[in-house]
């Protein structure tokens, strides 16, 4: 995993598919993701609609034209939110041992194709989000599962134009 | 004794009976408010009630330090649960979910009477389908599994837009961490804690800080952490501590000032009677003094009864000079006889001094000047009338004799002192015209006895907590409280109006927490029927991805709010939102207040120019800084002109006894020099003089033109002259002890005054003695 580590950019595309109880078909949107060591996130969507997500340090701002100015959330009031940043954080810089207290994390298949489960330890959190999956070759992410409650899930897979 | 002498004893024994049976009912402050000074604008008067009572005063701000971050949450989490048991504590919140609860809960039930976005516009078909489209774009963000949960009940997401609107303006909130609050850099856990007992109520603030400290110590115990300290801070705390002070000052400062004088007296008369003899005046001046500030303030300050400690130093002089004075051979009354024209002028001179404080609009100083006026008065009359009668043995002089010579013969050498007395004064008013920056410190906070330190923490957590103090803030009044809530929303609706103009940040308003009842009704009434809400939803949702029955919970709560209970005080019961609007909203005698704080006012004379044009009658526009410190400059002018009536009333005085304006002038110099040398000392300890420190100057005068007019008097040769200055060395330890232990206080009015006036009184007594010694005198005394 610590081939991952190397990795100090990326930014691929994203398309997303979020499979909720309340929907008679799912939600896809699509735009780029963007990761720059140590703790920066970004989810810039571009289509159905443009909003903007930036993740850094303990913070969460969300730029989206259905509200009328940027908002800020921190992390720490909101674990569920926390626990998905969490998890990719931790893998993007190799540093899984350190979630260790509050996951418990399997990995499966290979470094060429790998896989990793994320189930929260804490009940509270087992109540916003039972399960993250994440799948890869070599020192990509090329897939995000992540299963909310009440059988809310959403599919993100990632693709990039190698050079 | 003789039939009138008896019937001085009776009178005398009768008024210190009298006293002490009124004392005996006193009841004794020891807050310090009464050193903030009742003031005279109702703006003022606005802001020194809420420094003094407001609903603030009931937060504590609590602090968990030098422990890991986990051994500080687990504490702040068990700290936070044991006090949440305990009813004193109206309100526990360490940032942790169970705190925010019932927050939520009030903010969820009455969301569609709470936010300003219910319009009936928002549910029409159109409304509607604009805010599911909104959602949709929601839920696609990382947000999105946030909001799902609340969608079926609100899709028009106003308990979002709530937790907006409410949430603390601009930051966002305390950090945190492990689920609790904590300071930015982690070595701190956070809480804050409402009690139920107000902040004034010393004694159950003191056990509710005794409670909060044993539940940390049970709390701690858990995490085997033996460094894990808890701070407290806050109004009450201030208080609480303050009054531990002023207490353990007062009983000190006496004590010692007793004992030192005490000593004084012993070393010099050798003798138990006279001792107790000269603390008679004095005790009999504390005790009528005091019962006199009862009689007419209907209580008594501590802090008045500490400045006791100065009236001992200065009335003790009395006696010395009666007994320091009196020839062998010769009665007391002899003695009085001779020194009555001058003690009385000294007496005088000193009550015009204390007259300044009895005339200043502040309760405390109004105090201590009709104490010390009292007990002045008192400790001469009784050293004049009742003394002599008590004194059957004489003051044997004996075994001082060589002291004497030598006392006198400095007096007399002293004159020798001139040259280095004018390098000295030269060099004083090079100090004074080349001192940089003020000499004088223009904030209220120097009349305030809270630390610099402590203040500077307690700013720190507040700045943590998300909770900066405010500069500006308008306040409205109005006899109604609905009223005065819709003038508050007219009032918010403008402020809105300049923040988008950038003149402001943002604000806060109690109307906004708990709206008034005809906005609460408009919006109720902007919800459509539930009929016409299932129409406008089927019409919104064609075309959406959305299941058709899904929105059902919200149809129904709509409806239940527009049939149900408007919003009201009694809702916020143990909610923080509650906390908040006691501190926005509160009720003095028959007038509801309500306090709109202005965050970060980028333009203050537009902002002042906008709120004069609004029209809205009983609103203030507040600058709390400007305020205060025009407050203090107000008190400081007004202890100035006193100040200088009281120095103008000296001066006649001494002109209309001593009648001859070159003794006046010969009295003066000497003050004159000793106030200036003592402002410049005090300008190079390195602070700002205050209030006190200028009441202390006049003092000065006051008390030092006793020595200034014995020198003045100090024609005659021999024995008379030898003991006029033994006695007049000695009453000036004694003042300079009884002034200077107040010195070491450490609240400011005691500190300040007592610094000055010890400096002051050893100064008058050198440069009298140096201006107005007789070299010729000494010849013929030493022969």
């Amino acid at each position: 995993m610590k081939a991952l580590a190397q990795v100090k950019s990326d930014n691929p595309r994203f398309v997303q598919r979020q499979y909720l109880h309340e929907l008679t078909q799912p939600l896809v949107s699509s735009g780029v993701l963007v990761y720059r060591a140590p703790d920066y996130l970004e989810q810039k969507t571009e289509f159905p609609s443009f909003q903007r997500a930036v993740i850094q340090g303990d913070h969460l701002t969300l730029y989206s034209s259905a509200w009328k100015g940027p908002r800020t959330l921190s992390l720490q009031s909101s674990p569920g939110i926390r626990a998905v940043v969490e998890s990719l954080r931790a893998t993007l810089s190799g540093q899984l041992p350190v979630l260790q207290r509050s996951f418990n994390i399997k990995i499966n298949g290979s470094s060429k194709h790998w896989s990793l489960e994320f189930r929260p330890l804490a009940r509270a959190l087992k109540k916003e989000v039972r399960l993250i999956l994440l799948r890869g070759s070599d020192r990509r992410i090329d897939r995000i599962e992540i299963h909310y409650s009440q059988g809310n899930y959403s599919i993100t897979l990632l693709s990039r134009n190698r050079p | 004794m003789r039939r009138s002498d008896r019937w001085v004893v009776a009178l005398w024994l009768g008024v210190l009976i009298a006293s002490a049976l009124i004392i005996s009912r006193t009841t004794f402050n020891t807050g310090i408010s009464a050193f903030l000074p009742d003031s005279p604008l109702p703006e003022q008067r606005l802001l020194v009630e809420q420094l003094k009572n407001g609903m603030v005063s009931r937060l504590l701000l609590l602090a968990i330090e030098n422990a890991s971050p986990s051994e500080l949450s687990t504490t702040s989490k068990v700290l936070a649960a044991r006090l949440r048991s305990d009813p004193a504590f109206v309100l526990v919140q360490n940032g942790d979910s169970s705190g925010v609860a019932p927050d939520r809960a009030l903010m969820w039930r009455f969301r569609y009477l709470l936010s300003d976005r219910v319009k009936a516009e928002a549910f029409t078909a159109t409304g509607l389908r604009l805010a599911l489209q909104k959602d949709i774009q929601l839920l696609s963000s990382p947000v999105g599994f946030l909001l799902e949960p609340l969608l079926a009940n609100d899709p028009t997401g106003e308990m979002l837009h709530l937790t907006t609107v409410l949430q603390r303006e601009g930051s966002g909130g305390p950090h945190h961490l492990d689920g609790v609050w904590f300071s930015r850099d982690e070595k701190r856990a956070l809480m804050v804690v409402q009690t139920r007992s107000p902040g004034f109520d010393f004694d159950a603030q003191k056990h509710n800080l005794a409670k909060i400290q044993s539940a940390f110590q049970a709390s701690s115990a858990s995490t085997g952490s033996r460094q894990i300290q808890l701070i407290e801070s806050g109004p009450a705390v201030f208080a609480v501590h303050m009054r531990d002070r002023i207490q353990g000052n007062v009983w000190r400062l006496s004590l010692v000032a007793t004992i030192l004088v005490g000593s004084l007296l012993m070393a010099v008369y050798h003798s138990v009677r006279l001792l107790i003899l000269a603390l008679l005046p004095v005790l009999s001046g504390a005790i009528v003094g005091i019962a006199a500030v009862s009689l007419s303030f209907g209580m008594v300050d501590a802090v008045t009864v500490g400045f006791g400690a100065s009236l001992l130093g200065e009335a003790v002089d009395y006696a010395i000079y009666l007994f320091s004075q009196t020839l062998p051979g010769q009665s007391p009354a002899t003695t009085l006889l001779r020194i009555w024209p001058t003690l009385r002028l000294g007496v005088l001179t000193s009550v015009c001094g204390f007259s300044a404080l009895l005339l200043s609009d502040f309760p405390g100083l109004s105090q201590i000047g009709l104490f010390s006026i009292t007990g002045l008065f008192v400790a001469v009359g009784v050293t004049r009338w009742v003394l002599p009668l008590l004194m059957t043995e004489h003051f044997d002089p004996l075994h001082h004799k060589r002291l004497f010579l030598t006392l006198s013969g400095f007096a007399s050498q002293s004159a020798r002192l001139r040259g280095p007395l004018a390098i000295l004064m030269l060099l004083t008013i090079f100090v004074l015209a080349t001192h940089r920056g003020p000499w004088w410190n223009g904030h209220l906070s120097s009349l305030s006895p809270i630390s610099e330190g402590d203040r500077r923490l307690d700013q720190a957590l507040r700045t943590e907590l998300g909770a900066p103090s405010v500069n500006r803030l308008i306040a409205l009044r109005e006899r109604d409280l609905q009223q005065v809530l819709v003038d508050s929303e007219q009032a918010g609706s403008k402020l809105e109006g300049l923040r988008e103009k950038a003149v402001l940040a943002g604000f806060e308003s109690p109307a906004r927490i708990m709206p008034s009842r005809k906005t609460q009704i408009a919006r109720r009434d902007a919800l459509p029927p539930p009929e016409q809400l299932r129409a406008n939803m089927r019409a919104a949702l064609a075309g959406l991805p959305f299941r058709l029955h899904f929105f059902d919970p919200f149809l129904l709560e709509t409806e239940s709010t527009r049939t149900g209970k408007l919003l009201g005080r009694r809702n916020f019961h143990d909610t923080t939102l509650g906390l908040r609007l006691d501190s926005l909203l509160f009720r003095d005698a028959d007038h509801w207040t309500a306090l709109i704080p202005l965050r970060e006012v980028a333009a203050p004379a537009e902002l002042k120019d906008a709120v004069a044009r609004w029209n809205i009658p009983g609103l203030i526009l507040l600058n709390i800084k400007h305020q205060s410190d025009q407050l203090y400059r107000s008190y400081f002018h007004t202890i100035l002109r006193l100040s200088i009536i009281g120095l103008l009333a000296i001066v006649l005085l001494l002109a209309f006894s001593l009648r001859s304006p070159v003794r006046v002038l010969k009295v003066l110099a000497p003050l004159a020099g000793a106030v200036m040398v003592t402002l410049a000392i005090l300008l190079n300890t390195g602070r700002l003089l205050t209030i006190f420190n200028l009441i202390g100057l006049l003092l000065v005068v006051a008390v030092g033109s006793n020595y200034a007019l014995f020198f003045e008097g100090l024609s005659e040769k021999g024995e008379v002259r030898e003991k006029t200055v033994f006695s007049l060395v000695i009453a000036n330890i004694g003042t300079t002890i009884g002034f200077g232990t107040l010195s070491f206080s450490s609240i400011p009015v005691l500190h300040d005054i007592g610094t000055t006036v010890a400096i002051g009184a050893l100064l008058s007594l050198g440069m009298s003695a140096i201006l107005m010694a007789r070299p010729a005198s000494f010849e013929t005394s030493s022969s």
